[in-house]
């Protein structure tokens, strides 16, 4: 098993407030994404913030993930010169044991799993008012109560789980019940597993995977499905060393532009690979 | 004879010629760009003189190239020719490679297939960056071919010469390339204006001329080869090659 990470700025952003990780902790590959809120500030310090909090919570969880490990990890690495807002930001964790690969999300994103048959099994994870529940929510009631209370977003996940052929057209479609933010920990937290008997692939990537957008037929711009976004992005010629990378400097750096296609929002992704 | 046996590296044959080249696995390599590097030295009877300080030369390159922050990212084949063309070693990454490997490298003997030795190498690039290329690494690379003599034993032309590096530099194997011919001696007996026909008819996009093999002048040649490199090194991404160093 090993992992790979890419992140890439996005045409609409002036710095990358997507951030991507990968290597090898306590003998487990990892990979991490980030996502920091464009409205918040110093979000592209956050996103770094919380992807090396997360991944020295890895190093600490010799069992289970301990997800309630990274905001205070978080934290301690923001110190006095950028203000706590900047940990506004999403999460997405991929890990790897010896028979499962683990995905947590916190925040909105896609979670996507490569199964030896050759379908893929897709989460795709967004919030109501488009306002993702980031976990520095946990730091401030007051921004908690604004998310979940009257008048504010909802703080409400809304989870779609699709299985997409291996030519990436959908042959199914769930659309789980809402989960609500609340002042549990685990409420913030989207979590799939997969068993390596079965698939030898798993993602997670931040929603800039759905910012993509191509010329239209008629004039202007229209956004590029997530399937067909998914179709290029996991096109690997080759499974060995930064075969994420080699994926995406190509998909982004010569089929977007021969074809004229464009992210606005930054893109991160990270995922391990369960194949020998 | 080659210096180095790993089971890692598997051979090729070039097309359309007797000429073959070894490189490392394609599963073997982790990063996401290389560039390719080819370094022919001349071991005819004539470089006897000198040889310790080709052997110096070649040896400062790699050293120069290993302690480059882009030495995971470049790969050598090294070669050498006299009546015949050797391969030391097949490509492979710099770290891969040790000064010490190319010890008593040098052996002079024989005549001059300087243009088997220069479509040899321009066609194993074009091929191996072929490859790479579909395996969707970004590619570039960077030719050194020094010599000190006219050719006088080759089977392929100078029009061969000329093709494969067109093809070369008009293929979509390699992002771009860039082709150094270096003299040695050339104030000896016309030399110099050979190779700067050779230089013009083949292509290559470079031509030095170091006028006598001293010690001097030949160990800044170990220095020029290794920043030329990284030149072209970081040049990959841009589109084009980088620009030609002075020597």
């Amino acid at each position: 098993m090993h992992a790979d990470s890419y992140f890439r700025r996005g045409t609409t952003h002036d710095v990358c407030q997507d951030y991507a990780l990968s290597g090898e902790v306590n003998g487990r590959p990892f990979g991490i994404v980030a996502d920091g809120c464009s409205s918040s500030p110093h979000t592209d310090f956050g996103a770094r913030f919380l992807a090396f909090g997360a991944r020295e919570a890895l190093r600490q969880s010799f069992g289970a993930f301990r997800y309630e490990a990274v905001l205070p990890l978080a934290c301690a690495a923001v110190g006095h010169m950028v203000p706590m807002a900047c940990l506004d930001a999403t999460l997405g964790i991929v890990y790897g044991t010896e028979t499962h690969i683990h995905v947590w999300l916190s925040g909105d994103g896609v979670i996507v799993a490569r199964r030896k048959d050759g379908s893929y099994w897709v989460t795709v994870v967004e919030f109501s008012g488009n306002a993702p529940g980031y976990l520095s929510y946990q730091l401030n009631g007051n921004r908690f109560q604004a998310l979940t209370g009257e008048g504010g977003p909802g703080g409400i996940r809304q989870i779609d789980d699709v299985v997409l052929s291996s030519h990436f057209t959908e042959t199914d479609r769930k659309r789980l019940g809402e989960k609500r933010l609340s002042s549990d920990p685990r409420s913030y937290w989207t979590h799939r597993v997969y068993p390596a008997e079965l698939f030898d692939l798993a993602a997670v990537m931040t929603d800039g995977a759905s910012s993509f957008q191509c010329p239209s037929e008629h004039g202007g711009l229209e956004v590029v499905p997530l399937n067909e976004v998914l179709s290029h992005v996991l096109a690997y010629k080759g499974m060995v060393g930064r075969f994420a990378a080699r994926r995406l400097n190509r998909f982004l750096g010569r089929h977007c532009r021969d074809q004229g296609w464009s992210h606005g929002d930054d893109f991160a992704f990270a995922a391990v690979y369960a194949g020998g | 004879m080659p210096l180095i046996q790993d089971d890692t590296m598997e051979e090729q044959k070039i097309g359309g010629s007797n000429f073959s080249f070894s490189a490392k696995r394609i599963d073997d390599l982790g990063a996401t760009e290389y560039t390719l590097v080819l370094v022919a030295v001349d071991v005819s009877g004539s470089v006897a003189p000198f040889k310790g300080e080709i052997e110096a030369a070649l040896k400062e390159a790699v050293q120069s190239c290993r302690r480059s922050p882009r030495a995971d990212n470049l790969m050598l084949r090294v070669i050498t020719f006299n009546s015949r063309v050797q391969e030391l070693h097949g490509f492979k990454p710099l770290p891969e490679c040790a000064p010490g490997d190319y010890d008593g490298a040098i052996l002079p003997g024989g005549m001059t297939a300087l243009f088997d030795a220069s479509y040899n190498g321009v066609r194993s690039l074009t091929q191996y960056g072929q490859s790479l290329t579909d395996a969707e690494y970004d590619v570039n690379a960077a030719v050194f071919v020094i010599t000190d003599g006219m050719d006088n034993d080759s089977k392929t032309t100078t029009g061969m010469v000329g093709e494969a590096v067109r093809d070369a530099v008009t293929g979509e194997s390699l992002e771009s390339i860039t082709t150094v011919l270096i003299g040695v001696n050339t104030d000896a007996g016309g030399l110099n204006s050979y190779l700067q026909s050779f230089k013009d008819e083949a292509g290559f996009s470079q031509y030095v001329a170091i006028a006598d093999a001293q010690e001097g002048t030949l160990a800044k040649l170990g220095a020029f080869i290794s920043q030329s490199i990284s030149s072209q090194s970081q040049a990959l991404g841009t589109g084009g090659p980088s620009q030609a160093l002075t020597f």
